[in-house]
């Protein structure tokens, strides 16, 4: 059993509105998981489930075994599954920078050697080096955001759930955000749930989980879910422009796969066709 | 006839001070009548603070903005009055909304113009129906809806007070793919119908490149280019060197024409981009 | 307006710079405390020497003092004017119905010493220190006072997240009023209840959004398995080290040495 985050038929309604409705998921140690959804299928409420923010109406969810619902167990939880929300903003705490990153390994109440070691780790680990002692609010947002990231980072989870942490950024700060999970997950194996909205960011991931009405309504990797155009735009979603491309091309005759999703990918298939044809 | 002319407009942050920043400089450039303009470039490339001067937020501290042939600081009795003509959305303009309702917020803006009561209600009926907001949502607490029609109610606040121009500031930011749709679509639809100036910040090159008529490029607090977009991605070159994300089917394009495919690269649509590639190996086949 | 220095701290590397906190705390209280216990005009200005000297060590220039002490010196001016007028004693000259005292004088120039000493040691303190710091040094010093129940690392947590937030506050107002005027809200003009009934579209949008971010932030901050101040350690543990101890003794060497200076003079 090496699944690190299992939902048993979860279900999780506000009131009598039902916002899950019996998932069933689970998340390898070292996965990329995307979650795709228009606003208000539940994805949010799925991350919040993970971590013990809130806890199903019925079914279980376990973190390396742990149970949610198991208050013994929170602190350990929140530890092995760190979370990054949206808004940077609203989840920097200190007045600088490495003081910020410091606060969950203080929570933890662990001595300042360990926790100047860990502070150093994580803001390496995010490439933030130069801004250890400027002040959050001075910096910009995509470098806030992974202020935020390196604060997660400092507990040493192995999982980090992200809820749209791009959204707010320019495109600059989104592919340096990026850049960060894809490092943290190819590189230190820690496993990643990303919330978004960008179908680019999505094809980054080993799988695609789309949620639709508090239902699992895809669930495989992104070459499989992308190269259903009709279905992605029906789920509220749309496909990134190269699978677009790569689809028209397909209808105009040209023998490419269909499960093309990077742009290098289309690039290479493209001067095979070249070649092949000289 | 409504246009806005800049003529040399340079602002300066902290004018004086040790810490002066220069956020633009010499912006001089005509928004015609009519256009769908869409604004691209960098954080911190000045396009924020060039629209906060289009509708008298900001002082240019060099150079004028003039608005129907008037310098919208001539007379300061009057910058109110002029700046009704440039309606402004700013970024995440839902955090605007301070009503009971969102009838009477969208009201808020009319109502400062001292409109007759029945003025101010058909307006409010025009621009909720441009910005598709029902009827039964109107009576409703703005805080009391979803994030997608909090933004559509705070666009319509503005669009109520029937600007000559529109100036919206990324109005897709943080919405999911059928929001940034919907809210770009209804844009299009109230550029088309009214024949209004409208201008689009936007990150995105692709909704630039797929609504825009004319696009203005900013760079270090200057004018990169401006110019309708078909001319504008003929430098895609030079936009992607500079740092710029040109559309993903323009960077396609670039890029196999590095490695000797003779395709054209001044597209930005997938379905151009298709074409022309598509054409390419119809002309390879007939060789 | 982002760059709102609270208590204007200046950066910098000096002596005072680097003790500990507390110790600026400490001895900048005891330097108050003396001020109250001298009672001659050459103890004041050894005491006025004494700080002139400590804002040479920090190298911070004379005019930045005299700009901090700028707005009171009217006030200065008007009481000790006023003492001159009303404190009886050996007449040194009058005029219409009052007489100015020799008594009136030594009063006067005592009472205006001591604001300005008042205020170059209290603003030495918020010059070499940040606000961060203050917050931890009256945090451990106010630590005791848990033991019957206040709950000192609650307050202290509190006073960062103020901190960390009066920027981010300052610039969503700026947002708002930028977006309520393009609305043609009118600001700046009417009279009074006018003015306080303008200030709603500013006020609700601003609370609305004090509050969520309240509300998230609590949430990212249990995230990070924040549970009160209980067991919390801290990345940069203050310890006081020779150096304190060293400016510690000195400091107060030099004050007794000024409060007895009264005894053996007079």
């Amino acid at each position: 059993m090496n699944d690190l985050i299992r939902f048993e038929k979860v279900s999780f309604s506000y009131g009598t509105n039902n916002v899950l409705d019996s998932i069933d998921l689970s998340v390898e140690e070292g996965e990329f998981l995307a979650v795709l959804g228009y606003n208000g299928s539940g994805k949010s409420t799925l991350a919040k489930l993970i971590n013990g923010i809130l806890l199903p109406t019925e079914g279980k969810v376990y973190v390396d075994g742990m149970d949610t619902s198991d208050e013994t167990k929170l602190s350990e939880i929140r530890k092995t599954a760190g979370m990054v929300f949206q808004n940077p903003d609203n989840q920097i705490v200190a007045t600088i920078v490495e003081e910020d990153v410091a606060f969950a390994p203080e929570n933890l109440g662990l001595d300042p050697a360990e926790i100047r070691q860990r502070v150093d780790e994580a803001i390496q680990a995010v490439g933030l080096e130069k801004h250890i002692k400027d002040a959050p609010h001075k910096l910009s947002g995509g470098q806030k955001q992974r202020v935020a990231i390196a604060g997660v980072l400092a507990m040493q989870p192995r999982c980090i759930i992200l809820d749209e942490p791009t959204a707010m950024l320019d495109p600059k700060g989104r592919s340096l955000v990026m850049g960060v999970i894809e490092r943290l997950n190819r590189e230190k194996g820690i496993t990643i749930i990303l919330i978004t909205h960008f179908m680019e960011e999505a094809a980054l991931a080993d799988r695609i989980l789309i949620l639709s009405d508090g239902k699992v309504a895809e669930n495989g990797p992104p070459k499989e879910v992308f190269s259903r155009k009709d279905r992605m735009i029906s789920l509220g979603l749309e496909v990134p422009p190269v699978t677009d491309l790569t689809l028209r091309l397909i209808d105009n005759g040209l023998p490419l796969e269909k499960d093309i999703i990077r742009p290098e990918e289309l690039v290479e298939a493209l001067l095979s066709i070249k070649e092949a044809a000289h | 006839m409504s246009t806005l002319r800049l003529d040399n407009v340079g602002f300066t942050y902290q004018k004086g001070m040790p810490d002066e920043k220069v956020a633009v400089s010499g912006v001089s450039l005509t928004f015609d009548e009519g256009d769908f303009i869409g604004i691209i470039g960098h954080t911190g490339s000045g396009k924020s603070t060039l629209i906060q001067m289009l509708n008298g937020l900001l002082r240019p501290t060099t150079g004028h903005v003039y608005i129907d042939g008037d310098d919208i600081w001539d007379d300061r009795s009057k910058l109110r009055e002029k700046r009704f003509k440039v309606g402004l959305v700013l970024q995440y303009p839902e955090y605007q909304l301070f009503e009971e309702t969102v009838r009477k917020d969208i009201a808020f803006g009319p109502r400062n113009l001292g409109l007759s009561e029945e003025e101010i209600q058909s307006r409010v009926e025009e621009a909720a129906h441009y910005l598709r907001i029902p009827e039964k949502l109107l009576d409703r607490s703005p805080f009391d809806i979803s994030g997608g029609e909090k933004r559509r109610a705070a666009i319509a606040g503005v669009l109520a007070m029937r600007p000559e121009v529109l100036v919206l500031d990324e109005p897709t930011a943080g919405l999911d793919p059928r929001g940034r749709r919907d809210i770009l679509d209804v844009i299009r639809n109230y550029h088309e119908n009214e024949k209004k100036t409208v201008i689009l910040v936007s990150h995105s090159m692709d909704d630039v490149a797929r609504y825009a008529g004319k696009v203005l490029v900013m760079n270090a607090g200057g004018v990169f280019f401006y110019d309708r977009v078909d001319e504008v991605f003929k430098h895609a070159l030079e936009l992607r060197e500079t740092g710029l994300n040109i559309p993903t089917v323009t960077d396609i394009l670039l890029t196999l024409r590095e490695r000797g495919m003779d395709v054209d690269t001044d597209i930005y649509t997938p379905s151009g981009a298709a074409e022309t590639i598509t054409g390419y190996f119809r002309g390879e086949e007939s060789k | 307006m982002r760059d709102i220095t609270l208590g204007q701290y200046i950066n910098g590397d000096s002596v005072i710079h680097r003790l500990d906190p507390r110790v600026r705390l400490i001895l900048t209280l005891v330097y108050i405390i003396m001020l109250f216990l001298l009672k001659s005009i050459p103890q004041m200005i050894m005491a006025l020497v004494l700080i002139l000297s400590a804002y040479a060590l920090v190298r911070i220039p004379m005019k930045m003092l005299f700009k901090s002490l700028k707005p009171i010196i009217p006030i200065v001016l008007f009481t000790s004017v006023l003492n001159m007028f009303f404190i009886g004693g050996d007449e040194v000259f009058s005029f219409w119905k009052f007489s100015v005292t020799r008594q009136g004088i030594y009063y006067a120039v005592m009472l205006s010493l001591r604001v300005i000493c008042l205020l170059a040691g209290s603003s030495l303190l918020t010059y070499t220190s940040t606000p961060i710091e203050l917050t931890s040094a009256l945090e451990l010093l106010f630590m005791p006072l848990a033991k019957i129940g206040l709950p000192v690392n609650d307050l202290a947590m509190m006073m960062t997240i103020a901190l960390r937030f009066i920027p981010t506050l300052l610039e969503e107002t700026d947002k708002i009023m930028a977006a309520q005027k393009s609305r043609g809200a009118n600001l700046d003009t009417g009279n009074f209840i006018e003015r306080v009934r303008a200030l709603t579209p500013i006020l609700i949008p601003l609370f609305v959004s004090a509050f969520r971010r309240a509300d998230e932030l609590a949430l990212a901050m249990e995230c990070r398995c924040y549970n009160g101040g209980e067991g919390r350690t801290r990345l940069n543990a203050l310890k006081i080290k020779r150096s304190d101890i060293i400016a510690v003794i000195v400091f107060l060497g030099l004050c007794a040495l000024i409060i007895l200076s009264g005894r053996i003079v007079l």
